[in-house]
């Protein structure tokens, strides 16, 4: 007759057996995001040089005019912010690897519809103080250079991790003026909500 | 073949030079996979000419930290022993020639300006024959080579930005006559720890260089115009230095005295 205490390593094992099958199972189930909403919350430019390796924010008024950018700084805010309820005899989190994204996904509650950056100097023998040429500003991205209406959807995209929430956009000059100038940019933002953002970037001395 | 007979006559030349009792023998035979990594210790000849193209003429360094190589591959030496056996007090000393063949396949991974060079094939195959003379003293190992290197070198490209400018291009080599052998020198300290009679681990470091001597056409493409552009006969005649590192398992097959 064989006693509790000899029977005990079997109990225990089938008592565990459930919890290692949630362990297993608990990789394999990715939950469908929750969907939340952001909005836009407030934006910022300022001048690049991007005259060596990597483009950084001027610290002159003097840029190369083949080397000039602009940085869009947008940053967003979440409108809501809920913890689902999930009843499981364990955190997936102690999985072996779940890779699963996150429980929730924010989308944009007003998207922006418009980016159009303007001179406020004279450019070209084509473009004077006030024309559009938002034509003149690429994004590099990914080994190819995107004109600004391909790059609108990036701007109004899901958004998953908390780094997504503060982002900025390189737009590089790549159709520099004829000769040394004085310029300034203004960039015009037309969002879904009727609002419409401004920004003026400094003067810059383009040599 | 070559090798083997010229080592062969180098130990018999080195014995008939010592005027004491000595004796030439096949003593061993090593067989020693190893992995490690190369570290080049002058900057490639890719960087400079990239940074020449690009316009980065002042950057002055001596050292490229961003490349590295891992060497994945066998060390297969011929171990020519000279035993110099001393009448008086009995004392051994041991004089090696080595005649090492070194196959395996080196993952190439450089990087310039934090952009990692796009290579249809990462995989580097090379074969080394050369002569070690070493002396041994306990596990620790000189070993002074002299060999050719040759492993065929394959398309490279990189994507990188022209100074001053908002410019990217796309540049990429391709490399002709990749089956010419490079003359190789090494200096190199290698230590054993023996596990069993016939198994041991070596750690192993070396100082090699080689001058190779392949032509390359370059490619230039803006990414912004797409206009591209090539050279013809860019040529990588100049010394390089690797230093090397490198631990194995080894096998060693040693004739019984």
């Amino acid at each position: 007759m064989k006693t509790i205490a000899m029977r005990f390593p079997k109990i225990l094992f089938f008592l565990v057996v459930p919890l290692l099958i949630e362990l297993v199972a608990a990789c394999c189930d990715c939950p469908e995001p929750v969907l939340k909403q952001y909005t836009h919350k407030t934006f910022a430019v300022t001048e690049l040089d991007n005259s060596q390796a990597d483009a950084m924010e001027s610290l002159t008024d003097t840029i190369d005019k083949n080397a000039l950018g602009i940085r869009l700084m947008l940053e967003y805010e979440k409108l809501a912010m809920a913890i689902p309820l999930r009843f499981r005899c364990m955190n997936t989190a102690v999985a072996f690897s779940c890779r699963c994204p996150p429980e929730t996904a924010y989308e944009p509650k007003d998207s922006i519809t418009s980016l159009k950056i303007y001179t406020l100097f004279d450019f070209d023998n084509t473009h004077p103080g006030g024309s559009d040429i938002t034509e003149y500003f690429f994004q590099y991205k990914n080994n190819s250079y995107l004109a600004i209406v391909n790059i609108m959807h990036a701007l109004n995209s899901t958004l998953r991790y908390e780094n997504d929430f503060n982002q900025s956009i390189d737009l590089l000059l790549m159709h520099a003026p004829p000769a040394s100038s004085n310029q300034q940019f203004q960039v015009i933002l037309d969002l879904s909500d009727g609002r419409q953002i401004t920004l003026t970037t400094a003067k810059i001395w383009l040599v | 073949m070559r090798g083997t007979f010229l080592c062969c006559a180098w130990a018999c030349c080195a014995a008939i030079t010592f005027g004491e009792r000595k004796k030439a023998l096949i003593s061993a035979v090593d067989f020693s996979p190893q992995f490690g990594y190369c570290i080049p210790i002058s900057p490639l000849a890719t960087h400079e000419g990239i940074d020449e193209l690009l316009g980065y003429t002042d950057r002055g360094s001596c050292v490229e930290p961003l490349a590295w190589r891992i060497l994945f591959g066998t060390k297969q030496s011929l171990e020519l022993g000279l035993q110099i056996l001393d009448a008086n007090n009995g004392s051994k000393e041991k004089l090696y020639a080595f005649y090492n063949r070194d196959v395996g396949v080196k993952f190439d991974i450089e990087e310039y300006q934090g952009s990692e060079f796009q290579k249809d094939n990462h995989i580097k195959l090379f074969m080394s024959y050369g002569y070690c003379i070493s002396k041994k003293r306990h596990s620790w190992q000189m070993r002074l080579g002299f060999g050719f290197t040759a492993f065929p070198t394959t398309h490279d490209s990189i994507f990188a930005k022209e100074k001053n400018t908002n410019r990217q291009f796309s540049i990429s080599y391709q490399a002709r006559h990749t089956n010419a052998a490079y003359a190789t020198g090494s200096l190199g300290m290698r230590y054993h720890f023996h596990l069993w009679k016939k198994i041991y681990v070596s750690a192993q470091s070396q100082l090699t260089t080689f001058k190779p001597n392949i032509t390359y056409s370059r490619r230039i493409q803006d990414l912004f115009s797409q206009e591209t552009s090539e050279e013809d006969l860019f040529s990588y005649r100049r010394r390089v230095w690797n230093i090397c590192f490198a631990a194995g398992i080894g096998i060693r097959i040693q004739k019984k005295k």
